[in-house]
């Protein structure tokens, strides 16, 4: 069984199946086109990846290491987001930190599939929601000068959903 | 391989693909929300209807940015000039995101297009029109030079030489 070694910006070191971190694009990438060997026993340093993170990133690639590719989406379209497999409902039960942590770290990771899973997860937790229960559930702040927002769904009344 | 660390034999499925143990991991530092980097935040609005995405706007100045400027996200909304606006010389559309690509024009009186209608139309990938008369429509998509879409409606025709100009402008780009 091949594997490499990984170091994250904690400087700790995971050693890790080569096919399961190669679910990472930006390892992927590291590997064969810029061409890191491995075989020297030196970790790729991930300087952007917190142990925490890398270590939960790894259980998910550990699952779907053998998934297909997925086939290509309508890039414009509404897509779904009632798709999500229980395994991953389950694994991204977690607190909205680490949620959004782990979204970042796959971000950098270049991990598609990760990525679109947690995205939906997020868009199920804003879906149906106002402006305001948004900021509450995110601790997001309202950084509008007074009237400012007003204004602003003046103008989204200019707005229509377009059918296709 | 160094002895270090080593890859383990036969132990449950997290610990078979790491080779640290979870004691050793001290909580990672705090950085900026996921949902304020512009590149996921955009993911995240896909997945939600047009209609949400436009109200996304009214929570915080980097979202209403991030949309405005998206003509991924904006190529879902049709903007319609405020009704009872004329369109006259030197009009200037009220709201126009950066992003915007999709106009429909509807209950308006269109008295002049050539001032201000080909900065905004040489954007377009959607266009939506009802009403007027021929020649103003083929003024107006004249200036449409990456239209993908066109929807007619109400009392305009599907003239021949509206089909010709917006053919010319699809074979063009």
């Amino acid at each position: 069984m091949s594997t490499i070694k990984l170091e994250t910006s904690d400087g700790v070191k995971f050693t890790v199946k080569t096919q399961v971190a190669k679910c990472s694009g930006t390892i992927r990438t590291m590997l064969e086109d810029i061409g890191i060997n491995p075989q020297d026993g030196e970790a790729i340093p991930l300087s952007n990846v917190h142990s925490t993170i890398l270590q939960k990133i790894l259980v998910w690639a550990e699952h779907h290491v053998d998934d297909p590719e997925p086939p290509r989406e309508d890039a414009d379209a509404a897509k779904r987001t009632d798709d999500i497999c229980s395994w991953d409902e389950d694994f991204l039960k977690v607190d909205q930190r680490t949620l959004f942590d782990v979204m970042l770290a796959a971000n950098y990771l270049d991990m598609k599939q990760l990525i679109a899973v947690c995205c939906k997860t997020v868009a199920n937790m804003i879906k149906g929601k106002t402006a305001d229960q948004i900021r509450r559930t995110f601790n997001i702040e309202n950084d509008f000068p007074p009237g400012e927002e007003d204004k602003i769904r003046l103008r989204n009344q200019f707005c229509e959903e377009r059918s296709r | 391989m160094s002895s270090s660390e080593s890859v383990s034999q036969k132990r449950p499925a997290a610990d078979d693909v790491v080779g640290v143990t979870p004691a050793k991991l001290v909580p990672a530092p705090p950085q900026e929300s996921a949902l304020m980097i512009p590149e996921i935040a955009e993911h995240i609005f896909r997945f939600l209807p047009a209609r949400q995405v436009v109200e996304l706007r009214s929570v915080c100045a980097r979202w209403r940015e991030l949309i405005d400027g998206s003509s991924r996200l904006m190529s879902r909304v049709w903007i319609k000039f405020p009704s009872g606006d004329k369109l006259v010389q030197d009009y200037r559309l009220k709201f126009f995101p950066a992003g915007a690509n999709s106009i429909a024009v509807g209950s308006n009186e269109i008295g002049y297009v050539d001032s201000w209608w080909p900065s905004v139309g040489q954007k377009l990938a959607h266009l939506k029109v009802d009403y007027f008369g021929d020649a103003v429509v083929e003024r107006i998509i004249k200036e449409c030079r990456v239209l993908k879409l066109l929807a007619i409606d109400g009392g305009v025709r599907l003239t021949a030489s509206l089909l010709e100009i917006f053919q010319r402008g699809l074979a063009s780009n």
